[in-house]
């Protein structure tokens, strides 16, 4: 008889998931994370199999990703679950281009790009400050360039019904600067993140303190905020 | 009380509510007797799972929703169900020393889970085993579990290229 005694976790033993019925190592694979199941689809063929399987990847997918793929600029296809997941690693457009989506690949958490088309810039229409072009670094056809203004002010949106659950989540303001750009460095800008009651202000710099990074800057509004359900 | 009789012979006396916790025993008793003879599991293993469902019925003392049953048998193939997750701070700690096993006691239990049909005992238990595979390399859980690496060198260096990714720190 083995013993009964309670024994250590990490204790190496004969355990052999061979004794499992075949759809219990997805099961566990659910429990685990996007990136350890592909590390563990190393293991043996037994786990690759199990690494493959819809039911598993079906986890991993967002739950409301029928909504989400009808809102798609461009039909998404897909043979299966692993393989829509990967796809959507990418970032796909939706709502007529005007957002873009896509899944962190690690963990499978949503993560939204709204496009300046889709934001309120104060005077963006006004073409002596600001003018619409196309950047071939944007996934979007058009983003808006910064001409002068005395008064900038940018105001983004998103339903955090379309975010994940318990996730703690970051905005981020993506900008390029242009070779001649001027001003930010004079004052530092005003940057906030509310949701419901929730507000958070903080002063940040739009203007970088070196410019070795010439592809889109990611200059945080570093507010983080918990969608909760 | 419903006496439950091990593969080995031995006899368990439980509450009803006990061996509710298996939704098995419960389609059973509605249409037999109230001896169920379990022979594929071992007295062992049978003292765990009883230890188990008397703790749980304590805890829930309010019956299965009998939809519970119903959407688990609904559910298809293709998708893994899962149980409601213990809410219960007391219960969690307590589920938590429970499951300090060694890997193979925890297999022994699963199975039973799985023939019993208790679902928040397999959950337990499989999630467990999660927690011994995630952040591992694929080597570290062969090791742990016991398992021999079936790949060729060639098919193994594929699928690390493929999954190269997954390899990279954060």
């Amino acid at each position: 008889m083995p013993t009964e005694k309670k024994k250590p976790c990490s204790e190496r033993d004969d355990g052999a998931f061979a004794v499992l019925p075949p759809e219990c190592i997805a099961h566990v694979l659910s429990f685990t994370t996007p990136r350890d199941v592909c590390r563990a689809s190393l293991v043996d063929k037994t786990f690759l199999a199990a690494a493959e399987t819809d039911a598993l990847w079906e986890r991993f997918l967002p739950s409301d990703r029928v909504e989400i793929l009808s809102r798609a600029v461009d039909p998404v296809e897909y043979a299966s679950n692993k393989e829509l997941y990967f796809r959507l690693c990418n970032p796909i457009l939706v709502d007529q281009a005007k957002m873009s989506f896509q899944l962190e690949k690690a963990t499978g958490k949503k993560w939204y790009m709204i496009s300046a088309e889709k934001m309120q810039v104060t005077w963006g229409n006004t073409p002596q400050y600001w003018r619409w072009v196309s950047l071939k670094e944007s996934r979007f056809a058009q983003v808006v360039e910064l001409l002068a203004v005395c008064w900038l002010h940018i105001c983004g949106w998103i339903d955090s019904r379309l975010l994940s659950n318990d996730t703690t989540y970051v905005v981020y303001l993506v900008f390029k600067l242009t070779p001649d750009a001027f001003g930010f460095d004079s004052a530092s800008q005003l940057a906030s993140v509310k949701l419901g009651a929730y507000a958070s202000e903080m002063h940040v710099s739009l203007m970088l303190d070196d410019d070795d990074d010439e592809e889109d800057d990611n200059q945080g509004m570093e507010e983080t905020e918990n969608t909760k359900k | 009380m419903i006496k439950l009789v091990s593969g080995d012979g031995a006899e368990f006396e439980v509450e009803e509510e006990v061996a509710f916790q298996s939704k098995i025993i419960k389609d059973i008793v509605a249409d037999a007797d109230d001896v169920i003879p379990l022979p594929t599991v071992s007295s062992k293993v049978l003292i765990q799972v009883i230890e188990y469902c008397r703790k749980h019925a304590a805890v829930n003392s309010f019956p299965l929703s009998p939809s519970s049953s119903a959407a688990a048998a609904a559910s298809s193939s293709s998708s893994i169900s899962y149980s409601k997750p213990v809410s219960d701070p007391a219960l969690r700690a307590w589920d938590n020393e429970f499951v300090k096993l060694n890997n193979s006691s925890l297999f022994d239990i699963v199975i039973a889970a799985n023939y019993l049909d208790i679902e928040e005992l397999v959950d337990l238990v499989l999630e467990t085993v999660a927690d011994r595979i995630k952040g591992k390399q694929a080597q570290e859980i062969r090791r742990q579990f016991n398992i021999e690496n079936d790949f060729t060198p060639e098919e193994e260096e594929a699928l690390r290229r493929e999954n190269s990714w997954a390899f990279q720190n954060n």
